[in-house]
């Protein structure tokens, strides 16, 4: 016990240990973090008044975000089936960093979720009358939850046993790592079910929700840890195996087009019935009744995605300078897509046809930001000391140098 | 070095967040103020009770003192001193004595002739009025006041007179309530003007010129009608309240 | 312990920053220290029980605070009660819409009744203005401001929680903070409810209302409705269910005025309806004008392929009440000259 709060000590204060440039880095996103949070703080004394978000439309960014972020939860995954399934060894090493990733994404979907509360004072209730199993929030709550202590266990074992100079006992991890494939599907598909479990909003409410999050969220996802894994190949000693990403860019190839292949589906549904329940479709992708706030948007997310698409199937797919942008725009365009894409038109009309528009605030918009910056800061401290972990130069025997770090 | 810029760094941001950075903004739209008074269950006019009486010359009298000796025609006609609010809008039924009764003015009358109290004008009104008498009777028809329990307290059917004024039944244009205006609510001037498209649409183009027409003839008809009644009434020389 | 020699200076420097974020941190919070507990109940209200939990104490000590409650927000007293629902009742409402002419009375006679929040707005009804020959919802207009009505081209068709028989939005609340009870009202409670607005989502009939800042009502008008109620001999009260002043950040919808129907009376939208389109009554008594309606009318429902089952029908008469051209009474004698009596007051109210 006592080795392991020194442990903890020594990762707390090598976090505040590394280059310039990681201390800059970290400057930026604690000052974000804390304008957000002082964001927040002016939210929890005015009300969600402060958000745009009206009984119109009654979910907005925090939970677009949610949603996003649970699909990069879920994309954890992704690096974890080739491993242990088919036994791909290129990407071993980096499947820590994938659940590292699922932590810190979950915890933003947790800030999220809380700051999207309306009485987040109450929490407490969930523990006592807690509508499961008929509520699909109650599950979601149990599946993040779940999947965040699982992703924790996981990562926290090996990080442990190399501190250790043990080798990790493979029943203590193995079986977590195939839940956590389950799991991960689960945590998707239920927040898909959130939406699509939903009579009254047509948009939501389509079979193939649940199928197009889990196609973006393996699209997105591992972008995201390509770009990671391209920063950490940049600026530590910590070598990322060419090879690791090329699988990874077969498995983002594939998720990108069932993507757009699923969301060609729904837009030839709506439009090609173009019964009155493709409204929402019709204000998202042209505008309806003179409002069309989310018209440029959508077809930004739409050319993004293409420019992705067409780059990862183009001669050019290998070469760093033309995968890492198409890995960028493939984030933010199924960002767009995803988030505001979906969930606000989902409430554009409303049921009784009022065309009313979502607009963000700013103390909106600067408490996603600061969210997003306490996640990335969670990830970068994380990162940070796994890595010296993991190549065994910070073990229980070893002083750990900084200038080693650079 | 950077560690002064992080020290510096976090001190303007405290500064800031102190001093500079006020409440956050929340947006609270006009009022529509609206006062109990305003929404008062009340019905739309006041029939008149079982003994209607008139007030002549600052005394009270019955129907009956004036009609005595003054029998009236069955057509309508009011072009002499009383009655003169009193206009006839019943679609067919433009008689006085379809309705009041000729023998005695205090009384209605039905079809036969036979006398029916003011305080059961329903009765009169159900012998055209079939299927609204039916719906009324059921309560499909008409307002239900009070209590839906009738062992807890009083249930008021109102008749037909609280709400329809009997020489003119159609219901009057209303006033209306002011219209919703929710938080970040932009109103736009044409919301909800929805371009009809197939049948419906060019269905509704067909009604509109014809109301268009119609309305204007009728507005010819009206001022026709008034300029008539307005000599007719100056040759007797009587002024008539502007309302 | 760190491979860095921990010089003395090196500390106190590394202290600086340290004190200067927790600084930081500490004046992000600032905000907070306008913040006021009592809006979210105190400690009391954190510890108040689920209504269904409630004992007959828990729910006196709650009625006694949601009465200092009141009179500390509005300086008004009132009496707080919890009506509980009747055996062998169960509502109904239904609307005729060959009648309902649009003039919104309902929708402020509502908001008096039920204390809603003036500023920002919340109302339960919305009334539509349907163009004729379509009965879809999507095409009326929510926004209509002629000063009077009808119009000759369009009808009127107002909505609000129809009290569904299979909600939506009970099934997906997480902390069962609403629920249906055995009149067949879908109540909210306002003390459990941790406002995650799945529920407002979830209603296909867009009933559910969210109070995104404290609600305010003008203390004046809470006094002329106690005045008005003494003059009647009662107090002004306030019910747990429902008509209570609601704390801010939960979902709110209409009750069909349970206090009121729970004790036999009307409620308040049917008995300001100037034409009598609303109906109102116990659907399990065959007698009753809502079961006769049923029985004699074509009723239909809203989105009946949602499955929900509504207590809320609309009907039709047989034919259209009345020629339009009868109707261009203006500046006939004895025919009230129109003009609106309310106004728009600028400014934020209490
Ligand atoms: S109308 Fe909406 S709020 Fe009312 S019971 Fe049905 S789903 Fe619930
Ligand atoms: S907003 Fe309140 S009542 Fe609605 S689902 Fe959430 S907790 Fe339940």
């Amino acid at each position: 016990m006592r080795e392991y709060t020194r442990f903890l000590q020594r990762c707390f204060r090598l976090s505040f240990v590394g280059t310039k440039l990681y201390k800059f880095w970290m400057l930026f996103l604690s000052v974000v973090a804390l304008i957000g949070l002082n964001a927040w703080a002016k939210q929890a004394v005015g009300g969600l008044a402060t958000t745009g978000m009206t009984d119109q439309v009654s979910w907005g960014l925090y939970i677009a975000n949610f949603t996003f972020l649970v699909g990069m939860a879920a994309a954890a995954v992704m690096l974890v089936i080739p491993v242990y399934v088919y036994k791909n060894k290129d990407l071993h090493d980096l499947v820590i960093f994938g659940e590292l990733l699922a932590v810190a994404a979950v915890t933003m979907c947790l800030m999220f979720i809380m700051a999207d509360m309306g009485r987040p004072d109450r929490g407490l209730h969930l523990f006592m009358r807690f509508n499961w199993p008929i509520s699909v929030l109650t599950w979601d709550v149990i599946v993040l939850n779940g999947y965040l202590a699982l992703n924790l266990h996981i990562c926290g074992y090996l990080i442990w046993c190399a501190y250790n100079e043990r080798k990790p006992g493979k029943a203590f991890y193995i079986p977590f790592v195939f839940l956590a494939i389950f799991w991960a599907f689960s945590i998707h598909t239920v927040t898909a079910f959130l939406y699509s479990g939903l009579g009254g909003r047509p948009f939501w409410n389509s079979a193939v929700l649940a199928p197009r999050f889990l196609a973006s969220a393996f699209a997105a996802g591992p972008a995201f840890l390509v770009l990671t894994l391209l920063v950490i190949n940049r600026f530590t000693k910590y070598d990322v195996p060419r090879a690791a990403l090329q699988t990874l860019r077969g498995i983002i190839t594939v998720a990108l087009t069932i993507n757009m292949f699923l969301l060609g589906c729904e837009v030839f549904t709506e439009f090609y019935t173009d019964s009155t329940h493709a409204a929402s479709a019709h204000y998202l992708f042209e505008g309806l009744g003179g409002k069309h706030a989310l018209v440029p948007w959508i077809w930004t997310a739409i050319a993004l995605n293409t420019f992705a698409l067409v780059v990862l199937y183009s001669p050019f797919k290998r070469r760093v300078v033309f995968y890492a942008p198409a890995c960028g725009a493939m984030i933010v365009g199924i960002w767009i897509e995803k988030g505001m894409g979906l969930i606000v038109p989902g409430f554009i009309p409303t049921p009784l046809g009022e065309v009313f528009e979502y607009v963000p605030t700013l103390n909106e918009t600067l408490v996603c930001f600061g969210i997003w910056a306490a996640g990335l800061l969670l990830f970068t401290i994380l990162v940070r000391v796994t890595i010296p972990v993991l190549s065994g130069e910070l073990t229980k025997n070893k002083l750990y140098s900084t200038d080693s770090f650079s | 070095m950077h560690q002064t810029v992080l020290t510096a760094v976090f001190l303007a941001l405290a500064g800031w967040f102190l001093v500079g950075s006020g409440p956050a903004d929340i947006p609270l739209a006009e009022r529509n103020v609206v006062t109990l008074e305003m929404v008062q269950p009340t019905t739309l006019r006041t029939p008149l009770g079982p003994n209607p009486t008139i007030i002549v010359g600052g005394v009270k009298k019955t129907c009956q003192t004036c009609h005595e000796i003054w029998d009236s025609g069955v057509r309508q006609n009011k072009s002499l001193v009383q009655h003169l609010d009193t206009w006839l809008s019943h679609g067919e039924n433009d008689n006085c004595l379809s309705c009041h009764n000729r023998e005695d003015r205090g009384m209605l009358s039905d079809r036969e002739g036979n006398p029916i109290p003011f305080g059961d004008s329903a009765a009169l009104c159900s012998q055209c009025h079939g299927p609204t008498w039916r719906d009324w009777q059921s309560g499909a028809h008409g307002r239900t006041n009070g209590y839906w329990d009738k062992s807890k307290g009083e249930q008021v059917r109102q008749q037909c007179v609280a709400c329809h004024d009997p020489h003119h039944p159609a219901f009057p244009q209303l006033e209306t309530f002011p219209a919703p205006n929710t938080l970040r609510q932009i109103t736009d001037e044409h919301a909800g003007d929805h371009v009809l498209e197939g049948p419906i649409g060019r269905f509704r183009e067909v009604i509109r010129s014809e109301r268009e027409a119609k309305a204007e003839a009728n507005a010819k008809e009206a001022a026709a009608k008034r300029a008539a009644l307005d000599a007719k009434y100056k040759e007797l020389g009587i002024e008539r309240g502007e309302k | 312990m760190l491979a860095r020699p921990s010089t003395r200076r090196n500390f106190l420097r590394s202290g600086v920053q340290v004190v200067a974020g927790m600084g930081a941190f500490v004046s992000a919070l600032k905000p907070l220290a306008d913040f006021d507990v009592d809006t979210l109940g105190g400690v009391e209200g954190f510890l108040q029980k689920h209504y269904k939990e409630m004992s007959a104490d828990d729910m006196k000590a709650s009625l006694a605070r949601i009465e200092s409650d009141v009179k500390r927000r509005f300086d008004v007293d009132v009496v707080a009660r919890d009506i509980k629902p009747v055996d062998g009742v169960e509502f109904v409402y239904a609307l005729n819409l060959s009648r309902c002419v649009g003039c919104r009375k309902c929708v402020h006679a509502c908001v008096q009744e039920n204390n809603q929040s003036r500023s920002p707005e919340i109302q339960y009804i919305r009334v539509l203005e349907m163009p004729k020959g379509t009965l879809d919802i999507e095409k009326g207009n929510h926004h209509y401001d002629r000063p009077t009505v009808p119009d000759e081209d369009h009808f009127y068709m107002p909505i609000q929680c129809h009290q569904c028989d299979d909600p939506p939005c009970t099934k997906v609340c997480p902390v069962e903070a609403t629920w249906t009870e055995p009149d067949g009202i879908t109540v909210v409670d306002y003390d459990w409810c941790i406002g995650c607005r799945y529920c407002e989502a979830a209603c296909p009939y867009w009933a559910r209302r969210f109070n995104f800042a404290e609600p305010t009502i003008p203390k004046e008008e809470l006094i002329a409705k106690k005045d008005a109620a003494e003059a009647k001999g009662e107090q002004l009260e306030v019910n747990y269910l429902s008509n209570r002043p609601r704390p801010v950040g939960v979902v709110e919808k209409c009750t069909f005025c349970l206090h009121r129907t729970r004790e036999g009376k009307m409620p308040a939208c049917l008995e300001v309806c100037p034409v009598g389109a609303r109906k109102f009554g116990n659907i399990l008594d065959s007698t009753s004008e809502v079961a006769q309606i049923l029985k004699t009318k074509r009723v239909f429902v809203l989105k009946e392929e949602l499955g929900t089952n509504p207590r809320f029908f609309y009907y039709f008469d047989e034919r259209y009440p009345q020629d339009s051209s009868q109707k261009s009474f203006e500046g006939m004698p004895g025919m009230p000259e129109i003009t609106r009596t309310h106004g728009a007051s600028k400014g934020e109210p209490k």
